[in-house]
Parts: structure tokens; C-alpha cells; sequence
């Protein structure tokens, strides 16, 4: 059962999951880094582009900020749930979704990481136009947000196909 | 279709982290609670306010004067123990000099 998943495919789809963690985590630790070099204030600043360290004690658009333990602890578990319930589809699927998957995963366990060893998780990319700016994300976000999208996408062109067999 | 557009939202809600511009301005700041804020005593002039010397008034400079000649008292003691050391190690090495020449 276990040397099944021991092929080629699992050891491209494992490095790719590393990579994307070690990735996020490289970004992670040299802004922060930068913001303790510049004392808390914006690392850069261009017309489009700014880079700020914040740190989100909740899920996504700064959603369930809970400053009881208990709730925080709470939420981490349920993200552990769902990245191993990630990791078994992955392993299930193919080709295009298994990529997809894999890209969330790796997205996942790193901002899992900095919720166990942080308490909260660093955000510092910063897209704006003039006054209007868009939510503050990560290079994780990045990776979970394109595999989510491909994910969607799978789902679209399964469900044309089985449209067209009927 | 719907419900897994709907999972794959619910799950990318989870794991993603991305954040408010307001909180990184602090609108969402936990302010302190005004209640709790503690009243500090009026501001009071001290009991013997009016004892306090006046700058530049006879009592200062009398004192500033005082401490000047103190001043020039100690100076010239310590330059005298000074001078005294110095004189008492001529004097002893003087004797030794003369100790060696006598032997």
C-alpha cells in the first residue's frame, strides 16, 4: 500500500510541495527580517506595489481574529484536517488536479507553520491603485488562491465533458 | 458543480491569510477601556513653596560665596598634604642616600 505511492509521481509531487514551503518560507523570514532592520515601518513603498508586515491572527480577509486560545487552537486543528484531507486527494487524483491540489497543500502547510510557531500569520504583499488596496497577502496565499482557481477549473471542464457524453 | 465551488471556496478561506488594509492602518486596534483609566490627584504647590530662595536674591549669593571659600580652604589642604608627601619621600630618600654613601 505504501510503496504504491512511492513512484515518480509522488516524489515530483512531494518536491513540488516542498518547494512552494520553502519558498513562502524564505519571503516569510526576510521580510521579517527587513521590517526588524526598518522598526515596523513600510519596507517599500511605488505607485502600485507596497510591502508592510502584518500579522493575521485569522483565516482569510482577516476573518475569526480570535484572541481566545481556545478559538485560535480550534481553527488550527480544523486547517490540519483539511490539509491532510488535501494531502489523500492528492494522492488519489491526477495529472492537472493533482497539481492543483498539491499547490494548495504547499501554500497551506506554510502558513500552517508560522500559525504554530507565531500565533499569527505575516502578510506584507500590498497591491493598491491611488487610495483603493487590495487585501494584504502572502506568497502561500499566492499558491493556495492559483490552486483553488485550477481547482474550479477542473471541475468546469469535468463537468462539460460529462455534459457531452450524456 | 455548485456544492464544489462552494467546498473549494470554504477551503481556500481556511488556508489562505490574506488581510484588511484597515487592519495594517489600526482602525481595528483594541482601544483601552476609558473606565478603567485611573484619575491622577490635582496638581498642588508644595507646603514650603514660599521658603524656596529666590535666584540672584542676597541669601544665594551669600551661600555661593560660602561654598567658594570652602572650596579655596580644601584646595589649599589637599596641595598641602601633597606637598608634604612629596617632601617627606626627599627626606627619605635623602636618608637612604646617605646611608649608602656612609656605608
Amino acid at each position: 500500500m505504501i510503496f504504491k505511492f512511492l513512484s515518480k509521481n509522488f516524489y515530483i509531487g512531494f518536491s513540488t510541495v516542498i518547494l512552494i514551503y520553502f519558498l513562502d518560507r524564505l519571503t516569510k523570514i526576510y521580510v521579517i527580517q527587513l521590517d526588524k532592520n526598518n522598526f515596523g515601518s513600510d519596507i517599500f513603498n511605488s505607485t502600485y506595489l507596497n510591502i508592510v508586515l502584518i500579522w493575521n491572527k485569522g483565516i482569510a480577509f482577516g476573518l475569526f481574529s480570535f484572541n481566545e486560545i481556545y478559538l485560535y487552537n480550534i481553527l488550527s486543528l480544523m486547517i490540519l484536517i483539511i490539509i491532510i484531507t488535501l494531502i489523500v486527494m492528492s494522492l488519489k487524483s491526477h495529472r492537472f488536479k493533482r497539481y492543483s491540489l498539491l499547490m494548495v497543500v504547499g501554500g497551506a502547510l506554510g502558513n500552517f507553520h508560522d500559525r504554530i510557531f507565531y500565533n499569527a500569520v505575516p502578510d506584507f504583499i500590498d497591491f493598491h491603485v491611488g487610495e483603493f488596496h487590495w487585501f494584504i497577502f502572502n506568497v502561500a496565499d499566492i499558491f493556495i488562491t492559483t490552486g483553488i482557481i485550477f481547482m474550479i477549473l477542473c471541475e468546469i471542464i469535468d463537468n462539460n465533458n460529462k455534459n457531452e457524453k450524456i | 458543480m455548485k456544492r464544489f465551488s462552494l467546498y473549494y471556496l470554504f477551503i481556500f478561506a481556511l488556508l489562505a491569510s490574506c488581510s484588511s488594509i484597515q487592519e495594517s492602518v489600526g482602525s481595528k486596534k483594541n482601544n483601552s477601556d476609558e473606565f478603567l483609566v485611573e484619575k491622577k490627584s490635582p496638581l498642588l504647590m508644595p507646603p514650603d513653596y514660599n521658603d524656596l530662595p529666590v535666584p540672584n536674591s542676597e541669601d544665594v549669593k551669600n551661600k555661593d560665596e560660602d561654598n567658594q571659600v570652602k572650596k579655596l580652604i580644601t584646595k589649599s589642604n589637599t596641595t598641602d598634604n601633597n606637598f608634604n608627601k612629596s617632601s617627606n619621600s626627599k627626606s627619605s630618600f635623602e636618608e637612604l642616600l646617605i646611608e649608602k654613601i656612609k656605608n
